[in-house]
């Protein structure tokens, strides 16, 4: 499910955004610093400082994630569910460590510490071509 | 309670004058979530609304969504500086987007070009620019809340 064409939209290059819902159903939209590749099946979301999607995600498990390829800008929505939370091991340092690099990057030192990682079931990937003008159409 | 007025908080509005990233976020009866890049959004004619412009090939979801669950969520981010707020409200209605939103919606998306050259170079600001515009539908917007979501300590923080 998780290609090798989608790996460079989940290098942090591009900032991501998810959408939750809340148990009112309030969607809720914001801006994601890395999204990880864990598997064939699995992705990461790093949660730096975002209560409302940690509180939706509590009732309810669904989100949608979009992703941008960084040399092309095509996008890609992934539908995902929460499984689990990481705190420590392997994935949470390996993301801690990206993060670091993503945060000197964009100068955000100061602002992005790895809290936790969500870890997410990928249930369907979309790649939105239609979102985009070829080259030569232009 | 009294009606939001956006026009109270001028710093909130003059996101949109900025190089910007839209985005929206909805979800259907059964709560399941959907997205959708918008490439416009305006103040509407009261003061607690507004209309934001997704283009019609990526609108279809949150078409649907706006059907049974009328919520929906709005987050626009300035690229250059990552200044972001999200105006939560309820749909009011849905309608095409005239030709001046669809002027807007080129507008917006030839100056957040602009920035992401800066970011990316000419060749990622070329493929920026290659976004769909038009045609578009227009989501008017009865916002309830107004959050900063700029990444920080401050995200999640209700302005209105």
């Amino acid at each position: 499910m998780i290609t090798e064409d989608l790996i460079p939209a989940l290098q942090g290059i591009v900032p991501a955004w998810i959408v939750t819902t809340s148990d009112e159903n309030i969607p809720n939209c914001t801006c994601v610093s890395q999204v990880y590749p864990v598997d064939e099946t699995h992705v990461a979301i790093s949660n730096q400082f975002f209560s409302k999607t940690f509180r939706n995600l509590q009732n309810n498990k669904h989100a949608v994630v979009q992703v941008i390829h960084p040399a092309d800008n095509c996008m890609w929505v992934l539908e995902i569910e929460h499984v689990r939370t990481e705190t420590e091991g392997a994935l949470f340092d390996e993301m801690d460590m990206q993060l670091a690099a993503i945060a000197s990057m964009s100068n955000m030192e100061d602002v992005f510490k790895l809290q936790s990682a969500y870890v997410f079931k990928v249930h369907s990937v979309s790649h939105l071509t239609e979102a985009q003008h070829t080259a030569q159409s232009l | 309670m009294s009606e939001l007025d956006l026009s109270s908080q001028p710093e909130v509005l003059a996101l949109f004058d900025g190089p910007v990233s839209m985005v929206v976020g909805s979800s259907n009866e059964q709560k399941r979530p959907h997205f959708a890049r918008a490439q416009g959004i305006r103040c509407g004619e009261k003061t607690n609304s507004v209309v934001v412009f997704i283009p019609e090939v990526v609108a279809h979801s949150i078409l649907n969504d706006v059907q049974e669950n009328n919520n929906i969520a709005v987050t626009v981010g300035d690229i250059s500086n990552f200044e972001t707020r999200q105006f939560v409200g309820v749909c009011t209605h849905v309608e095409e987007a005239s030709d001046s939103d669809l002027e807007l919606c080129d507008t917006m998306l030839a100056r957040s070009g602009e920035t992401v050259a800066m970011f990316f170079g000419e060749e990622g600001a070329e493929s920026w620019k290659r976004m769909v515009t038009r045609p578009a539908k227009a989501f008017h917007i009865q916002v309830l809340n107004v959050y900063d979501q700029t990444p920080g300590n401050r995200a999640g923080v209700k302005l209105l």
